[in-house]
This record gives C-alpha cells, sequence and structure tokens, in this order.
C-alpha cells in the first residue's frame, strides 16, 4: 500500500482523521513557534535606542557623545537639547535610557572638579531593563577608564601603561558558564519550546482516547508519546542548526529525557480524557495548566526567591527534571550520570502516568459495561 | 432574551471568569512576591590567601545578596559546583593577587557564574562585582596617594567624571510588575475566546442557518451583541478588581487614569472579538473546537512573546512585528496597558495604541463577518437545495 493510499484511508475515516490532525498539530507546531523565535531574538547585537541631550558643546563631550554612539550596541535615536526631550522620550517608550549631559562638564573636568552624567532608564521596560542598564553601564565605564588613565599620565607624568596600572590596580573579569554571551535565547528558549510541546502531547493524549480495547489504549498512549517525543528533538535540532542554539551534552540524555516526559505527558492527557467522561474538547480545555508548571519550575524565575511551599511543591512538577536538566544539558554539557536523579524521576513518572491511566480506563469500562447491563436488564423487564 | 436570561446562559464563563482573572493573579503575586533575590549561593577558590583576599571574601560574605557557602582552594572544583547548580556563582582569586597588586601588576580576578539560569547568576554576579569595584576604587586613591597627590585631589580626581543613574517609573523591576500587567488580559482572553466567543457563535451559526425570518435573526443578533456585552463587562471589571487586590497585597503600582484604562479595556475585549471572527473564518463546526483548543493552549507563550511586553518591539525583525500586530490580539495593547500603569501615560500616548487595535478588531470584525454569513447563506442554499431534492424525490414517487 502507498503512503498516500495510507494518508487517503486515514482521511476518509473521521476518527482518524481528527486523531492524525492532532498528531500533526503536536509534531509540527513546536517547530513553527521556534522559528518565531528565532526570527525574534535574531542573534544580532542589540541596538537600544537612546536619546542623548548634551548641553556641553565642548570637545570633549562631543567625543564622549561620539563614543556612544560609536557603541555596538547603542543607538542615539535623537540628539535633544532640553532635560524633559529625555522624560518624553522615556513616556513615549519610544527609547531605553536616555542620557543628560551638564553644560558644565568638561569645565569641571579641567578644573579637578567633580561632575555627573545623568543617565535614566526606562523601568517599566521589563526583562530588557537589566541589560539596558549593563550595556550603558559598560559604555560609560570604558569611557571613564580612559579617561581617568588620562588624567593619571597628565597629572602624575605617568607613561600610559603604568597609569592603566595606577588607575586599574586590578580588575576582574566575568565568565558566564555555559552562555557566554549571556543570551537570553540560550537561556530561554529551549524550555519554553519544551513546554509548549509537553501541552501538545497532553492536548493530543487527551484528544486520541481509547474507550474499549486496553492494547489500543496503550497503543495510542505510545504513538502520542513517541510523535511527542519526535516533536521535541526536532525543536531542539532546529534552535540548534538554524538559530545555533548549543546543544554540548549527551544526546542520549536528551533523547531519554524527551521520551520519558513525553510518555507521562501522553498518558496524562489520556487520563485527563477519562476524568472528563472521554469529553476531548473538555479535557483539551484544561492544558493550558501545564504553561504554569514552567513557571513553578524555577526555570525563568529563581525558586530560591519563590515562598517556601513552592521550594516544596516544585519537586513534584516534571517541568523541574526535564526543561532545568535538559537546559544543563545542552549548554553546561552535563553527562548522563550527573542526570540520572532526574532521569529517574522521570521515568516513575511516566510509569505513575501509564498506571494511573490504566486503571481509570479499567474503571471506566468496568462502570459503562455494569451500566449497559443494568440497561439490558431494564429492557429484558420491560419485555 | 432578558438579561437576567443571558446572564444566567453564560454563569459557566463567567464564573470561569472571574475565578481566573481574580484569583489566578493573587497567587501569582503570592509567588512573585519576593522583589529582591537575596543570598544566592555563592562559592569562593582563594589561590591567594593575602589579607587582601581575606578582606575580599569578608566583603562578599558581608552582601546581603550573596549567601557564601561553598570555599576550594581549586578552580576546577568551583566550576564543578558552579556546574552542578550547588552554588550560582563564585570567585577566583589567583595566586600571588596581593603581591601583584604592590607590584603594580595590575592582577585580574573571575568571577564565574552559571550562564544557564541568569535571574539567578545575575544578581550574584552584580552583588560581587559591586564588592570588587568598591575595593578597587579604594586601591585607586591609595596609588594615587602613593604617586603623590594629596588625598583630596585624589579623591576628586577618581570621583570627577562619574555617573549616576536613575530608574523611572518601576524601579524595583520586579517579576509581578514585569508580568502582571499582561497575564490578567492574557488570562480573559484564553476564557473569553475558547469558553465563550466561538461556542456562542457556532451554535448562532446553525440558528441562523436554520431560522431564515427577518424577527429571528434580529432576535438572534440582539442576543450574540447583548451576551457578548456582558461578558465582555465581566471580563473587564474582573481585571480592575483584580488590580486593585494585586495593589492592595502586593502593592502592585496603579497610576493610570480609570477612564483610559476602561476605554483601553473596551478596545481590548473588542480585539478579542475580532481575533474570535478570525478564527471562525477557519473553525466552522463546534466539533473542530478541540483543535482550536489544542493549537490555543500551544501558543499561549506567543502571544506574551510577540506582544512587546517581554522583549520591545524595536529590537523585533520589522516584519515580524507587522505580523504580530496583524493577527495576535494583545499585541497592539499590551505595552500601552503597562504603561498605563506604571507610567500613568495620558490620552496623547494611548489614543494611538487605541486607535491601532480598533483598526485591528475593525478588519478582522468586517473580514469574519463576512466570511461568516456567506457560510450562512451557503449552508442555508444547501440545505434548501436538500429539502427541494427531498420533496422532488417523494413527489415522483407519489
Amino acid at each position: 500500500m502507498t503512503l498516500f493510499k495510507i494518508i487517503a484511508l486515514i482521511w476518509e475515516n473521521r476518527h482518524s482523521r481528527h486523531v492524525a490532525i492532532h498528531l500533526l498539530i503536536l509534531l509540527l507546531l513546536p517547530s513553527i513557534v521556534g522559528v518565531l523565535y528565532g526570527i525574534e531574538y535574531n542573534g544580532k547585537p542589540m541596538q537600544l535606542p537612546i536619546v542623548i541631550v548634551n548641553h556641553d558643546t565642548s570637545k570633549t563631550a562631543q567625543s564622549l557623545v561620539q563614543m556612544l554612539a560609536d557603541s555596538p550596541n547603542l543607538q542615539v535615536v535623537k540628539y535633544g537639547t532640553e532635560n524633559n526631550e529625555v522624560e518624553e522620550a522615556l513616556y513615549k517608550g519610544t527609547v531605553a535610557a536616555g542620557i543628560i549631559i551638564p553644560s558644565d562638564f568638561s569645565g569641571n573636568i579641567l578644573n579637578g572638579q567633580q561632575t555627573s552624567i545623568m543617565v535614566f532608564y526606562d523601568g517599566a521596560l521589563s526583562t530588557m531593563n537589566s541589560q539596558v542598564r549593563s550595556e550603558i553601564a559598560s559604555t560609560l565605564g570604558t569611557i571613564k577608564s580612559g579617561y581617568l588613565i588620562s588624567i593619571a599620565e597628565g597629572k602624575l607624568g605617568l607613561s600610559p601603561e603604568s597609569a592603566k596600572r595606577t588607575v586599574v590596580p586590578f580588575s576582574y573579569n566575568i565568565v558566564m558558564l555555559g552562555n557566554p554571551t549571556s543570551s537570553t535565547t540560550n537561556m530561554m528558549m529551549q524550555g519554553m519550546l519544551l513546554t509548549i510541546v509537553q501541552i501538545g502531547t497532553v492536548g493530543a493524549g487527551a484528544a486520541i482516547c481509547e474507550n474499549r480495547r486496553y492494547k489500543r489504549f496503550l497503543g495510542k498512549g505510545f504513538i502520542c508519546g513517541l510523535i511527542g517525543t519526535a516533536s521535541g528533538l526536532a525543536t531542539i535540532a532546529v534552535m540548534h542548526y538554524f538559530f545555533d542554539v548549543p546543544y554540548t551534552g549527551s544526546m542520549m540524555t536528551g533523547v531519554l529525557m524527551n521520551l520519558l516526559t513525553s510518555m507521562g505527558m501522553a498518558f496524562l492527557g489520556l487520563l485527563m480524557n477519562k476524568n472528563n467522561q472521554g469529553n476531548a474538547e473538555k479535557a483539551i480545555a484544561g492544558i493550558s495548566i501545564i504553561s504554569m508548571t514552567q513557571l513553578l519550575s524555577g526555570y525563568t524565575f529563581p525558586l530560591l526567591a519563590m515562598p517556601k511551599i513552592f521550594q516544596y511543591i516544585t519537586w513534584f512538577i516534571p517541568n523541574t527534571h526535564f526543561i532545568n536538566p535538559i537546559r544543563d544539558v545542552a549548554l553546561l554539557g552535563q553527562s548522563f550520570a550527573h542526570e540520572v536523579p532526574q532521569i529517574l524521576w522521570l521515568l516513575g513518572f511516566s510509569i505513575l502516568m501509564v498506571l494511573f491511566a490504566s486503571a481509570k480506563f479499567f474503571s471506566v469500562r468496568k462502570k459503562s459495561s455494569v451500566q449497559q447491563k443494568q440497561l439490558e436488564s431494564e429492557r429484558t423487564v420491560t419485555a | 432574551m432578558k438579561l437576567s436570561q443571558m446572564f444566567k446562559q453564560d454563569i459557566q464563563p463567567i464564573i470561569t471568569l472571574l475565578f481566573s482573572v481574580v484569583v489566578m493573579p493573587l497567587l501569582f503575586g503570592y509567588l512573585w512576591h519576593n522583589v529582591y533575590i537575596v543570598n544566592v549561593p555563592f562559592g569562593i577558590a582563594d589561590l591567594d590567601n593575602s589579607g587582601l583576599s581575606r578582606s575580599i571574601i569578608t566583603q562578599l560574605e558581608s552582601s546581603p545578596s550573596l549567601n557564601v557557602c561553598y570555599f576550594t582552594q581549586s578552580e576546577e572544583d568551583l566550576k564543578t559546583t558552579i556546574k552542578n547548580g550547588e552554588v550560582a556563582a563564585g570567585i577566583i582569586i589567583p595566586p600571588n593577587f596581593s603581591k601583584d597588586l604592590s607590584q603594580k601588576l595590575s592582577p585580574k580576578a573571575m568571577i564565574l557564574a552559571n550562564g544557564t539560569n541568569l535571574s539567578l547568576s545575575g544578581p550574584a554576579v552584580s552583588a560581587a562585582s559591586t564588592v570588587l569595584s568598591t575595593i578597587s576604587s579604594g586601591m585607586q586613591i591609595k596609588m594615587l596617594e602613593g604617586g603623590g597627590l594629596d588625598p583630596s585631589t585624589a579623591s576628586t580626581s577618581l570621583g570627577t567624571f562619574s555617573f549616576a543613574e536613575r530608574t523611572l517609573y518601576d524601579p524595583i523591576n520586579g517579576y509581578l510588575t514585569k508580568m502582571i500587567y499582561f497575564i490578567i488580559p492574557m488570562t480573559i482572553m484564553a476564557i473569553f475566546v475558547t469558553r465563550f466567543f466561538l461556542p456562542l457563535m457556532l451554535d448562532k451559526r446553525n440558528a441562523f442557518i436554520q431560522h431564515t425570518g427577518r424577527k429571528e435573526t434580529l432576535a438572534n443578533i440582539t442576543e450574540i451583541a447583548g451576551r457578548v456585552a456582558i461578558v465582555s463587562l465581566v471580563g473587564i471589571v474582573a481585571s480592575l478588581v483584580s488590580l486593585f487586590l494585586l495593589a492592595i497585597v502586593d502593592g502592585l503600582p496603579l497610576r493610570g487614569d480609570l477612564i483610559i484604562y476602561f476605554v483601553s479595556m473596551a478596545a481590548v475585549m473588542l480585539n478579542f472579538i475580532g481575533f474570535g471572527m478570525m478564527l471562525l473564518i477557519v473553525v466552522k463546526k463546534a466539533e473542530n473546537l478541540k483543535f482550536v483548543f489544542h493549537i490555543f493552549a500551544m501558543t499561549t507563550s506567543v502571544h506574551a512573546f510577540l506582544s512587546g511586553v517581554t522583549y520591545p518591539f524595536y529590537l523585533m525583525p520589522k516584519p515580524l512585528v507587522v505580523l504580530a500586530k496583524m493577527f495576535l490580539p494583545l499585541t497592539n495593547l499590551a505595552t500601552e496597558l503597562k504603561a498605563l500603569n506604571l507610567k500613568s501615560i495620558g490620552w496623547d500616548v494611548a489614543l494611538p495604541a487605541i486607535g491601532n487595535s480598533l483598526i485591528y478588531s475593525v478588519l478582522w470584525l468586517i473580514i469574519g463577518i463576512a466570511v461568516y454569513v456567506l457560510n450562512i447563506r451557503k449552508e442555508r442554499r444547501k440545505a434548501l437545495q436538500s429539502d427541494s431534492f427531498t420533496a422532488l424525490t417523494a413527489d415522483t414517487q407519489l
């Protein structure tokens, strides 16, 4: 039988067509969303829009403005003349920050008096605020170091190298293990997308449930779990090959964790279907709750800052044992041996889900057969 | 249909809406109550063992952001401990650090952090950087003094060029204020569109097909308008109640004008109706709703990521912004709603956003209603044809 005939056969039957659509949604949608996110966080250096109000017409101030304009991460969208232009631009949300250089800036520097540049940030900018601050602070910090070196050269008559050592007695560098560029895409995207896969797997499980034969019930759960695994792996591959999200650790660990989580989620979906008396629509309507587990797993908001109770609850959440460790595998190159406790947890989770879903299957089947017998006996009595 | 009857008919989505919009955000408020991340586990690899290195460690220990809980003499051990997640970050003070400093060799320390979870390691890195910068400034003054400058000139020289930072609108920058102004309308959208609007319109579609009389059609249209208005109003009021409760319990800033908020939320609800009509172009049968629910649940985060709330529009590629604004209902007003509550924006900023959102609503309402009506007419024609065919067959048989 050719592939086209098989597809035609599936499409002809309403139930199998619906099952196929749900499985296709599960298989393709996470990768499509991954492409969207990849395009959004396109990996280019951030060009943060800023406004500069320079009241000082001196060469020193002009060169400072030029240095800010030359910074690869900043984009001066406006050169203002009044201080309230900074406030206005921040109020309208057209810039991420505003810099005001006072009129006595270079004069004070020449006279050895203190002078201060004011930097205003848009606190309502949400998650970008810390990145904006660090970009601007780093640019101004570099300019300040250069200036101090020139002071030391001038006032102390030191050579440039000695001046540098005097002004920078010691330095430090920051190394971000597993994510050297502090990339949000690397830090977040994989877990976000794998959570989408989990939601999709539960949804597909809830949609394709079986009421009569246990073997088919199990078979559907496993197929759904396998497609969830394929979807998760495809998503990781898309992010890795098209958007350079690193995957440096053990491949087998990634596959195994995906498989165990997807199996557990598929049977959770079947269980939800059974709990809703086989009403797929009602069961699917409740799957959004899975997205909450990503928040509770400490993936984006640290567990340390959550109330104590959530720090205990988090252990019972599959995402805690899936997206967090898989991020470590992908970015830090963690080995299989390191993730064994998480793998065992996920194994336990998937076995429990199979058992719970099976128990529910039998209890529902028993109930319906009892009801059927009652109906038959009522019919006999009536007859 | 009477108002009370309409209300009764939608009691289930109304209760879900009230519960989700009022209670769930309170849970988020409790979850994200701590705005400062303190006591982050921190490790130290002191390979210098000098007075200076011990002074650095003492200052790191006194930082409230850090919980210095791991000490080692090996760089590799510290790396492994960070990778294993036992500490979020750490510092390596190299051998001869103090000696190199006294010989003006400008030694280099290293702050190592787990880059996989920046929300945890970020505060640790920032606290350690502050400690090192403070010590470095002290050293700079001593170095300049040692070079022959008097103490006051040395300190003035260092302070000559400084920059002061001010964060406007939300200086604390907590997680709750980052997210909640978006989560509330997002929750309303999920319930309004999937639990109420789509089932209602699919149900009425059948009614429109079956009842062709003008009076019945008008009654159905009035009923739709009435029920949509009631549930929309409940959504707006629930969002306000939720924000007020969060303001009382968690101190959430609410600085906006109430009228602007109400108008903006009304525009948001209109967007949801437009979005619903857009979905109805594809969904024609109630049995297909489960596909919508499935896709909707999987793409919740897409609405958040492309709304401009988590990642600003000016950093996104332009075509993506256009697509997002064309298809996603919250994109036009999400940042405006946040700015309204945090920046207390006036009509000058709110109106253009409301205008864009109205364009979205009107566009999808026109296209959606046109397709909806065309489909109904098509179905009616089909029904008429099959009726006349049945009648014809019956006549022939007679």
